[in-house]
């Protein structure tokens, strides 16, 4: 497991005293959990694998309702300006 | 008799018929947390003024004559991940300090309507992300009947201070068991609803094709009442959906002639705690001499739900938690360079657990990774839930144990993941196949420990499972066997 990759990836922070427990961690749990790769799945179609079989609702109706107001939303974001949330550059970011 | 002798149920009997104060009932419950949370760690925000408003509302609303709801001054302990209006709704994590949570979650809303006062938010594994209750950033919770041991997770507060008698009621949420599990390792009765019963808007995601919100309370009836307060389509939550009512089951004793009950020599993995498979046996002994009949049926992919859940879940996980990028959410960290805020302000924010998880479901979705994990994992619970329901066609519930074992102690399974999930093997596969599961307790282990019964139904069988738990609670009393210490 490439652990620096997926740390990427998740935009996670490791340090290198985490890397080496949490890859061994990862690595014994997808040990473990192979025994999946064993199962007999023919009967399977990949659509009925990947429906969405748990959805038992009816969409709502499409009419508009009055939204959280804004302070409220703001209220939760960590740094805001003049009614705005405020993030660092990202334009150019390889990210 | 004190308050906390009272069931939900009587509580809101008392109060509507004004031979007991709402006001006092939750001034009750606010000393007891006192006196018991600072040991045992089941709270983490307690809204005393508040809670107590609102009874002293209630209970001009009944002098005045106006109608009350089936509820009516219950004081509820409401999971850390579910919102309540004003309150610190953290999940656990230390990634959504100061976050204050705009409104109330809808199952929240409909308890309130009901006439349950939430008073205080009861602590949890982080994100749900836990088996036995440590993971949580506030520290853990610890089980009433010996401190010294786990309570179980993730709804380890709610179930806890149910269990210590804090609270008659608990909403909780049950992703693979985080509610089934609790209830089962401290002696209560918790109930996850079918998928879609219950309402999800302001619950904190974690897996959202498998999350569900769900009661948590001393007796079957309590829980009853409160999963017939929440349940419901609400257009806030596009998978919610309407189904057949939930009646509290009439007063007992309660006979079950000729109801079909399944249970399995799948549902005993290696493992069991000795005691566990003696007392679902007793359990069974019990249902028979209701006058049910017991047949036994195969369920050979329950060995592969513990692994299809955890890809799945872990997977949905990963995108469900992308949104915490210090940008949103509570904390963030000072960088300017935007993936560096991002990974500082994770990197701080999630615990241990949470970066496993998070790790875990980012490699099955990956790409060259993500056929032989998350699709075959996605097959797999389809296999899981066909198996579930053929063997629901010839039976009202599949009986089983809720855990492999009863509680242990603190620290014993923290550092091993593999260890901690080996305590969902048997709750995940109800959660893979969408259906409604409850756990009652079953009775003590030979050192007393609570050891929980788990009965999976067919999708919208709750009130047929509710009334199957409540006459094996009728007969068997042993909702009534308390903590020692606690009395």
């Amino acid at each position: 497991v490439d652990l620096r990759l997926l740390a990427r990836l998740a935009r996670l922070k490791v340090s290198d005293e985490e890397i080496g427990p949490l890859r061994r961690d990862l690595e014994r749990v997808l040990d473990h959990f192979a025994r999946i790769a064993a199962v007999d799945t023919s009967g399977v179609s990949d659509e009925e694998a990947l429906a969405s079989s748990t959805a038992t609702g009816e969409p709502r109706a499409d009419e508009p309702t009055p939204p959280l107001p804004a302070s409220t939303v703001l209220g939760a974001a960590p740094r805001t300006r003049d009614g705005y949330v405020r993030v660092p550059p990202f334009l150019g970011e390889d990210a | 008799l004190s308050v906390h002798d009272l069931t939900a149920t009587e509580i809101a009997a008392a109060v509507r018929a004004r031979r007991l104060a709402a006001v006092d009932v939750v001034r009750a419950c606010l000393d007891r947390a006192a006196e018991l949370d600072g040991s045992l760690g089941t709270l983490v925000h307690v809204a005393a003024e508040e809670a107590l408003e609102a009874a002293a509302r209630l209970d001009r609303a009944a002098g005045a004559g106006e109608p009350l709801g089936p509820l009516a001054g219950v004081p509820l302990v409401v999971k850390d991940n579910l919102l309540v209006r004003g309150w610190p709704t953290r999940s656990g994590s230390r990634i959504l300090e100061g976050h204050v949570a705009a409104g109330d979650a809808a199952a929240v809303a409909r308890a309130r309507a009901a006439g349950a006062i939430p008073f205080a938010a009861g602590n949890l594994d982080e994100f749900g992300m836990g088996s036995s209750g440590e993971t949580s950033a506030h520290g853990p919770t610890r089980n009433p009947w010996d401190p010294e041991r786990v309570p179980g997770g993730s709804s380890s507060g709610p179930a806890a201070a149910v269990a210590a008698r804090i609270a008659p009621l608990a909403l909780g949420s049950d992703t693979g068991g985080s509610v089934r599990l609790p209830a089962a390792l401290c002696g209560v009765v918790g109930v996850r609803p079918t998928y879609g019963r219950v309402s999800r808007r302001g619950l904190v995601a974690f897996a959202s094709s498998l999350d569900q919100v769900g009661p948590i309370a001393r007796t079957v009836r309590d829980a009853a009442a409160l999963l017939a307060a929440i349940a419901g389509r609400d257009p806030g939550d596009a998978t919610s959906g309407d189904g057949p009512p939930i009646p509290v089951p009439e007063d007992g004793p309660l006979r079950l002639d000729g109801v079909r009950l399944a249970t399995s020599p799948d549902l005993r993995p290696a493992g069991c705690e000795p005691d566990v498979p003696d007392l679902v046996d007793a359990a069974l002994e019990t249902f028979r001499s209701l006058g049910a009949e017991i047949h036994e049926v195969r369920l050979p992919h329950v060995a592969d739900a513990l692994a299809a859940y955890y890809l799945i879940a872990d997977a949905e996980a990963s995108t469900n938690l992308a949104r915490y990028d210090g940008i949103r959410y509570g904390r963030t960290a000072d960088d300017e360079d935007l993936r560096a805020r991002i990974e500082a302000t994770r990197d701080a924010g999630f615990g241990r657990e949470v970066k496993r998880r998070i790790l875990l479901g980012t490699l099955a979705l990956s790409a060259g990774r993500g056929e032989e994990l998350y699709l075959q994992a996605r097959r797999v619970r389809v296999l899981v839930r066909r198996e579930f329901q053929a063997a629901l066609g010839d039976a009202r519930a599949l009986v089983g144990p809720t855990s492999p074992f009863a509680a242990f102690r603190l620290g014993e399974r923290l550092e091993d993941p593999l260890a901690l999930y080996a305590c969902d093997v048997l709750t995940v596969p109800a959660s893979l196949a969408g259906l409604p599961a409850l756990s009652v307790p079953a009775g003590l282990t030979r050192d007393e420990r609570p050891v929980g019964l788990q009965l999976v139904g067919a999708a919208g069988g709750e009130s047929t499972l509710l009334r199957i738990a409540a006459a094996f609670e009728d007969v068997t009393g042993h909702h009534r066997e308390l903590p020692r210490g606690i009395g």
